[in-house]
């Protein structure tokens, strides 16, 4: 259940990465990750609830954001509303990962209902070391997916 | 001729990267008009004409199985082709969409070829 649930966690994220914000993503020897502070991390959690509850975050290296909003809507640096933007887009990155999730995870029958989206700083960092987390590389930046159960 | 679009998603920024996934499917659009949820699409359908509205599921207010609900049991809006696009993948939810008369779906995060795919299958090719 644990491998099959980070190897859906993989997958959906893979998908998610590369379809939608166009970004090549790669894998990441989890034994020479040396996050731990998230001091350079932007996040974003998105809670689920069906037949089970869960919680997923997303941990972004910051220039992540603004690629997300650059190839996903066209932002450029100086749009006045760039900032918001790049929440937006990692907000519906992380929601595109959670949908594509739980169908890969719990399969076709159960409905589920997704919270909003929550944006954290780099405060919220979790201790990923305790969670279920799939460490990935995309453009250069580390990228950090968890789950938990609730 | 375009297609007239009524795009109807809570997230500003989806709506953003549909725009821009018609644009890179080069679809001739006349125009796209935009609403946040279901009841802004039903005030938006009273004014306007569409050839075709997409709709996310999970939206406040009004979510989009209720605005297929509505359009479907109103006879100026049941004709008009509704297609939904959405993260939910739940085929329970998929039927109820279905006998609810849904002309397709879509799951995000959806490909530019995928849009057009859809726009020719429900609309036929544009001249």
């Amino acid at each position: 259940m644990s491998e099959n649930l980070l190897d859906h966690l993989h997958d959906s994220a893979y998908r998610v990465l590369e379809s939608s914000t166009f970004v090549f993503v790669d894998d990441v020897d989890h034994e020479y990750i040396p996050y731990d502070d998230g001091e350079d991390f932007t996040g974003a959690a998105l809670q689920y609830e069906g037949p089970v509850r869960g919680e997923i975050q997303l941990w972004v290296q910051n220039e992540l954001p603004e690629i997300f909003a650059s190839n996903m809507l066209g932002v450029d640096a100086n749009d006045p509303t760039a900032d918001q933007k790049r929440e937006d887009a990692l907000k519906e990155v992380l929601n595109m990962i959670t949908g594509i999730f739980l169908t890969e995870h719990f399969g076709v029958e159960p409905v589920f209902q997704l919270g909003i989206p929550q944006i954290h700083s780099n405060e919220k960092f979790p201790d990923w070391h305790s969670l279920k987390y799939v460490w990935l590389d995309a453009e250069g930046q580390k990228l950090l997916i968890t789950h938990r159960d609730l | 001729m375009g297609y007239t679009v009524l795009l109807v998603d809570d997230s500003e920024t989806i709506r953003g990267a549909m725009l821009r996934t018609f644009q890179m499917a080069k679809l001739p659009m006349d125009e796209v008009i935009q609403a946040a949820n279901g009841q802004e699409a039903l005030e938006i359908l009273a004014n306007h004409w569409v050839d075709i509205v997409l709709a996310d599921i999970n939206m406040p207010v009004m979510n989009g199985v209720d605005l297929v609900n509505n359009m479907k049991a109103n006879t100026e809006w049941r004709e008009i082709p509704v297609a939904i696009v959405s993260t939910e993948g739940s085929q329970t939810r998929m039927d109820q969409l279905q006998q609810s008369g849904i002309a397709g779906y879509l799951r995000k995060p959806c490909r530019p070829e995928e849009i057009r795919d859809l726009l020719h299958n429900v609309l036929g090719e544009w001249q």
